[in-house]
């Protein structure tokens, strides 16, 4: 039979309840962590943001890709005061006519334009010469039109062509300073001197934090776009996806929310897929034939995709493993200082391959540990120029 | 096979590190645990959930900061410990929340259906059946009880947390008790009526 009611005391009533709220358990809700997951996503909107970092990176390369190439066609074009503003010339003279006048008709275009203009009043000045930054700046025009209209008959070099073709008033034609020998068409002999290249890159890399801790090598595949800006400087940007592997000491694993939660730690390993935007600028320092020596620095960004760790601890010298990962938690933007030497081998006009040892030195810690993580390796490449 | 000494401090510092697998995993180990809390404190499994959920995303939130003895070496018991603090601490907010805005929740239909459907001796009634008297109290009454007799806090404790007089506490307590008498001694005649037919 049951106890009855009116005999059970305070304490009794208390107990059986204190008893029921310890041992309660409630059924899961299949459905609970769906809602949780979803207050958890509106906590970190940071997320939402990666959902469209894929397609952010190839549309801006797109749109650095066009601009750039915007940019070459305007280059390209002859400059409006030269065909405006003299109110003479409606259009850029022909091969066959000569470019300037003879020194019999120098003085009657001497109100006509910028060229004839210049020469004439160096000539008056008592000629300043070719070192003139207007007469560097007309010859320079002049020789890129009759260049573009000629088709690039012929490959004559270019301090020739100026000799020979150009009989300024006043301006003597030898340029100041060396100049590397181009040809009409642009061409240095062996090189090309396309402006813009597409770069397919691969190659091993070793990872570390210490020196002495190495772990398993990595590897890089990517994609470089390249402009140059001269000769000798270019530009380059792009994405490279890479396996970094390496190894950490708790003494170099800093994350954020670091705690004292199992001081039995050993060691970290690490094995990270991490997308690299490098903005790196390159220097020819060195050619000849159909080679070339450069050397390159720049700056990455790192986006950390994948994260997998695995933390060793030994407890009195029983040891167990944890591991875990992460996805697309962390990126570190500007981060990476990138170093590199390279050799640089044409293969046809439009085609080279180039092995560069590089080395990538952390401006600021990288990936959950924050670890001061180092990188080097070897980029193989594929260039093709247009 | 890890002990579960061993798994929750794996998944412990994964949600140190805001990894969502371990936070899906420290959400499913603890669930029945705070869920049962929950429960005790609000009407029905529905405002539990948003209790829970909400008590959740704090502990996510300062889960870097929850320490362990160096000494002890054990990182369950001071968890479960952590958790359950943060649930009563969520549910009186919730408590505090609902006072803002009082509705119609002791509707007597509503009760009577509930208490219904729990019958038996009262040794045999299940602890499920129990927490379910205890939500069927007011919010005032429930929150008082639960804090006094599963809790263990003090009146002037209870006063201080809810916003109340600690005569208010006494008194609320004493009512949440008659309350909870009567429910059972309905429970008791229902069921004798039933053995004796």
């Amino acid at each position: 039979m049951s106890e009855p009611l009116s005999d059970m005391t305070n304490e009794e009533m208390d107990r059986r309840f204190r008893e029921a709220a310890e041992h309660f358990i409630p059924p899961r809700d299949p459905d609970a962590w769906v809602k949780m997951e979803r207050i958890l996503d509106l906590e970190s909107p940071k997320k939402a943001y990666r959902k469209y970092l894929f397609w952010i990176i190839p549309v801006a390369i797109l749109a650095l890709l066009a601009g750039g190439y915007w940019v070459h066609r305007i280059r390209d074009q002859p400059p409006a005061h030269y065909l405006v503003k003299t109110g003479t010339r409606s259009k850029i003279p022909s091969l066959k006519a000569p470019l300037l006048p003879a020194k019999s008709s120098a003085a009657k275009d001497q109100q006509t334009g910028p060229v004839n203009q210049t020469g004439s009043r160096s000539a008056a000045r008592g000629n300043p010469g070719p070192s003139s930054p207007e007469n560097r700046r007309s010859i320079a025009v002049i020789a890129l039109h009759r260049a573009a209209q000629s088709g690039f008959p012929e490959l004559t070099p270019m301090h020739q062509t100026f000799g020979e073709g150009l009989s300024v008033p006043g301006i003597s034609p030898v340029l100041p300073g060396p100049l590397p020998v181009f040809s009409a068409s642009g061409k240095k002999a062996g090189l090309s001197t396309r402006r813009w290249h597409l770069s397919l890159v691969t190659g091993p890399g070793l990872d570390f934090v210490d020196a002495s801790l190495w772990s398993h090598p990595g590897g890089y595949l990517g994609v470089l776009a390249g402009y140059s800006l001269s000769g000798r400087w270019q530009l380059e940007a792009g994405l490279i996806y890479s396996t970094q592997i390496y190894r950490a000491l708790p003494s170099q694993y800093h994350p954020k929310d670091y705690s004292t939660l199992n001081p039995n730690l050993s060691q970290i390993d690490a094995s990270c897929e991490v997308i690299d935007l490098p903005l790196n600028i390159r220097y020819n320092v060195w050619s000849s034939g159909k080679s070339r020596f450069f050397a390159e620095s720049g700056i990455s960004s790192y986006w950390m995709h994948q994260e997998n760790y695995t933390f060793l601890y030994d407890n009195a010298g029983v040891q167990r493993n944890e591991s875990w990962g992460i996805k697309d938690r962390d990126d570190h933007p500007l981060s990476i200082l990138n170093l590199s030497v390279g050799f640089e081998h044409q293969l046809n006009d439009r085609f080279s391959w180039q092995v560069e040892p590089f080395a990538k030195l952390p401006l600021s810690g990288i990936g959950y540990g924050r670890v001061k993580l180092i990188s080097t390796g070897v980029y193989i490449s594929l260039n093709y120029r247009w | 096979m890890p002990s579960a000494e061993d798994q929750i401090a794996g998944i412990l510092q994964g949600c140190q590190h805001g990894v969502r697998e371990s936070q899906q995993k420290m959400y499913d180990f603890f669930f029945g645990y705070a869920m049962g809390i929950c429960m005790r404190y609000t009407r029905n499994r529905e405002d539990a959930t948003e209790v829970l959920n909400d008590g959740f995303v704090k502990i996510f939130r300062n889960v870097g900061k929850f320490r362990v003895d160096d000494r002890s070496r054990q990182v369950l018991p001071p968890l479960q410990a952590w958790i359950k603090k943060i649930m009563v601490y969520t549910a009186i907010d919730h408590f505090r929340a609902q006072q803002k805005f009082p509705h119609l929740e002791d509707i007597l239909g509503h009760q009577a259906a509930l208490e219904n459907r729990i019958a038996g001796p009262l040794e045999t009634l299940a602890y499920e059946d129990l927490i379910s008297l205890v939500q069927q109290l007011s919010p005032a009454y429930r929150a008082v009880f639960n804090l006094y007799v599963i809790e263990g806090f003090d009146h002037e404790e209870i006063a201080q947390k809810l916003g109340i007089s600690s005569g208010t506490s006494k008194s609320n307590l004493a009512r949440a008790r008659e309350s909870l008498r009567k429910k059972l001694k309905r429970i008791d005649e229902r069921t004798f009526v039933r053995y004796d037919q």
